[in-house]
């Protein structure tokens, strides 16, 4: 594979989003960002998949097309956490007026 | 393999660097040279050129929320399509059987939203 | 049709109970939006067991048949193993579903999706009993959490229930990305995520029995290129520490979902914010779910022994995770004011017994078969855990719930059959003679002290103390029912459902108590029939399995 870029530099930079998206979530308070930070991690992982499932066709001549069909997945498994995710926000803003995730507390004691 | 075969990725990187430039230099050279002649005209914010009306951030109605809900989970499903589609004459009556119970599923949730009021504007 | 593989008859065949659940959640869904919102929607629960019981019957006609094959191109295993943990799922839907008539009518948040909600989660759960490979696992696991999401936040008017919905919505997204990332590397160091697949690739060589077969298999994936040995790629950089890695995230992710400290954070908030009837089955079947998934994983992917008993090996830290969450899940139940977050903290303590079984169970193939202690106590769990749920949802009013245990104190004047049922449930969960929890306790220890190890037995004895000072708030909750005087009314709401579901769960505690054997019968059969056992394991269930076989072949059983 003359010219092309190496797996490693693909794995670094899902590893790279992957860390962003990590460190936003335990970092940020508002939900939509929070959820913003889950996409991103999800997304560095089809990353890892494809990067993964392209260099195992071409750099070891299998025709491997698993990597391709699991970020397939993912996606739409991303689509069906959107949905219940913006859902569970919504009623969140309902109650409060704002979406920040640490604020109120009424669980804690 | 390495960085020497990254060659052809060059011109690329000429590219950016010559738009990055391009970019600092109209948001900080731009102030510096041009002239600077404020009018409270200038100053308002711009709303096609008639008098603003209300907050520049309003809030979006809840039902523009509900209706992204329901896109992602039913745009998503071509993720699934486009492939079948592709290559649909060589998976045959079996494929398109399996493709139209998944279909026949979607629709179910379709059905589903549309009774219990989803798509109702009011 | 070049080189699709369909999908037969017989495979069908064999997930009819996944499908009758599946076709119930529908029905129930349909039924919701065409009928006229004024109608009671009573039937609707009875409809779901109706469901969940055919499918319970189906799944132990395929247990007791000895049922063992793959599904779906070898996506499922359909074992023994997995239809005894589809019973307890399908077990803990359907008095899920018993629970909720009364409480909801008493919210007025009457809705059928509530019990649409629950039946896709429990498929969810059977996919993970079943799941043959990494992937089917995790669409599994996401099959079952994303309708528990909704659960949580069920209450729309209370703001505790949409803060604990969000709150379990965001660490569960974040442990479902970990996983996934998990598997990405299992993908790419392997280049599959089938687990027989991933224990052959990843462990070539290295204490595989099967290593000639394991050879053959890296040579025709290229993993042998692959890992640098003159690959034309160049090695991958740093690939000692990816196995590692890759094992790290999916126990990080399994961790958390059956919520053993130190992953467990979320449990008491969620488990107080969200409706008393979600929260017992979130707690018993998501539990069973991730238990059974857990130790497929761990046991088939990653059995070997560098992985699995080196000092940093996975049953180290399983071992670890077991102690902390039986000691501070116990100490910290003591000082809670809310019985739901009591109960919160003792499952957490719940998970590390489990943990015990499973650590015991793994410690060496000969041990193999005490999963089955693992089951055994799964089971009781959920009778014990729905049940004490199912008595809170029936003292909940509209806006508040009975919570403290002030809010418990003088029920046992009012209504004794509840507390009476209460008080079975916590002695159980307890761990007293002669209910249940004792058996399961019993054997999950007696897992972990058969191994003669040093370590082992000291992990079974903090067991037991851990358990011993559980009982003290376990019987604080069976002293504010009988013994305190009540500071304002009693309220109660339960119908027929309600108290069906809390007979049988108190039936079920003191049955499994006094008569353990149905039960560990049950639970043996699915040990002996794990399908993708590692062969050093195979080898000895085979041994134990002889004499069954040659049984069933005496009666003339169906093969």
């Amino acid at each position: 594979m003359e010219g092309s870029v190496p797996l490693e530099w693909y794995l670094i930079l899902s590893a790279a989003i992957f860390a962003i998206g990590g460190v936003g979530v335990l970092l940020r308070r508002n939900a939509i960002i929070l959820f913003m930070c889950i996409e991103l991690m999800l997304n560095a992982v089809n990353l890892t998949f494809l990067a993964f499932s392209r260099y195992r066709t071409g750099a070891l001549g299998a025709l491997d097309l698993d990597g391709h069909v699991m970020s397939f997945f993912v996606i739409a498994l991303a689509a069906a956490e959107a949905a219940v995710g913006l859902a569970i926000i919504l009623s969140i803003f309902r109650h409060r007026r704002h979406i920040n995730v640490d604020d109120g507390n009424l669980l804690k004691n | 393999m390495g960085a020497a075969v990254l060659v052809e990725y060059i011109p690329l990187m000429v590219l950016f660097a010559l738009a990055l430039a391009v970019v600092l230099a109209i948001v900080f050279v731009t102030p510096l040279v041009g002239p600077k002649k404020y009018s409270e005209e200038k100053m308002d914010a711009f709303e096609c050129g008639s008098d603003p009306i209300g907050q520049a951030r309003s809030r979006f109605s809840v039902k523009f929320y509900l209706i992204a809900i329901t896109f992602i989970v039913f745009d998503v499903e071509a993720v699934f399509v486009i492939p079948w589609a592709v290559i649909f004459q060589d998976l045959g009556w079996y494929g398109f059987g399996v493709m139209s119970f998944f279909l026949a599923i979607l629709t179910l949730g379709l059905v589903y939203e549309w009774k219990s009021g989803g798509l109702e504007w009011d | 049709m070049n080189g699709i593989s369909q999908i037969s008859l017989a495979e069908l065949r064999l997930l009819a109970p996944m499908l009758v659940v599946t076709v119930t959640g529908i029905a129930v869904l349909m039924l919701e939006v065409f009928q006229r919102s004024a109608m009671s929607r009573r039937y609707q629960a009875w409809l779901s067991v109706i469901g969940l019981g055919m499918a319970g019957l189906d799944t132990l006609y395929l247990l007791a048949r000895g049922t063992e094959a793959f599904a779906m191109s070898q996506l499922l295993y359909m074992d023994g193993f997995g239809f005894t943990l589809d019973l307890v799922v399908l077990l803990g839907g359907a008095l899920a579903a018993l629970i909720a008539p009364a409480y909801l009518e008493s919210h007025r948040l009457e809705r059928g999706e509530y019990y649409g909600l629950v039946l896709f989660s429990v498929v969810g759960m059977m996919v993970m009993n079943h799941g043959a490979d990494l992937f089917t696992i995790f669409m599994g696991l996401e099959l079952m959490s994303i309708p528990i999401y909704c659960l949580a936040g069920y209450f729309r008017h209370s703001s505790a229930s949409a803060e604990s919905s969000m709150k379990y919505f965001f660490l569960g997204a974040f442990a479902s990305a970990l996983f996934l990332y998990g598997i990405a590397f299992v993908y790419g160091m392997t280049g599959t995520t089938s687990l027989v697949g991933v224990s052959r690739v990843m462990f070539s060589g290295l204490g595989s029995v099967d290593v000639a077969g394991a050879e053959a298999y890296a040579a025709s994936s290229g993993f042998v290129e692959y890992v640098g040995l003159g690959a034309e790629g160049g090695p991958l950089f740093a690939l000692e520490f990816l196995p590692a890695m890759a094992v790290l995230l999916i126990l990080a992710a399994m961790a958390f979902k059956v919520a053993v400290v130190p992953f467990h954070a979320w449990t008491p908030d969620v488990y107080s914010g969200a409706p008393s009837s979600v929260v017992g089955f979130m707690a018993t079947g998501v539990k069973t779910a991730a238990f059974g998934a857990l130790v497929r994983v761990f046991m088939v992917g990653f059995f070997d022994q560098p992985a699995r008993l080196s000092e940093t090996g996975w049953l180290s830290v399983f071992f670890w995770l077991a102690l902390i969450s039986m000691v501070l899940g116990n100490v910290v139940a003591i000082v809670q004011s809310s019985v739901k977050r009591m109960l919160a903290y003792s499952s957490i303590a719940h998970a590390g017994y489990i943990m015990v079984g499973v650590v015991g169970a793994s410690y060496s193939p000969e041990g193999f078969l005490q999963l089955e202690s693992v089951l055994f106590y799964l089971l009781t769990y959920t009778l014990g855990t729905v049940g004490a749920f199912g008595v809170l949802a029936w003292f909940g009013k509209r806006g508040e719930e009975a919570t403290t245990y002030e809010d418990l104190a003088g029920v046992a004047k009012k209504y004794p059959g509840a507390a009476l049922a209460m008080t079975i449930f916590m002695l159980s969960s307890a761990g007293i003679p002669p209910t249940a929890g004792f058996m399961g306790k019993f054997y999950v220890f007696k897992a972990a002290v058969q191994t003669g190890e040093t370590a082992m037995i000291a992990l079974a004895v903090v067991g037991v103390l851990a358990s011993v000072s559980g009982v003290y708030y376990y019987l604080k909750v069976i002293m504010a029912m009988y013994m305190k005087t009540p500071r304002r009314e009693v309220h109660g709401v339960a119908g027929l459902e309600l108290k069906t579901a809390l007979v049988v769960c108190a039936m079920g505690t003191l049955l499994l108590g006094i008569l353990p054997g149905i039960g560990l019968g049950i639970s043996r059969a699915g040990v002996l029939s794990f399908l993708g056992a590692p062969p050093q394991v195979r080898v000895e269930l085979n041994k134990l399995r002889a004499p069954v076989e040659a049984g069933r072949a005496e009666l003339g059983a169906p093969e």
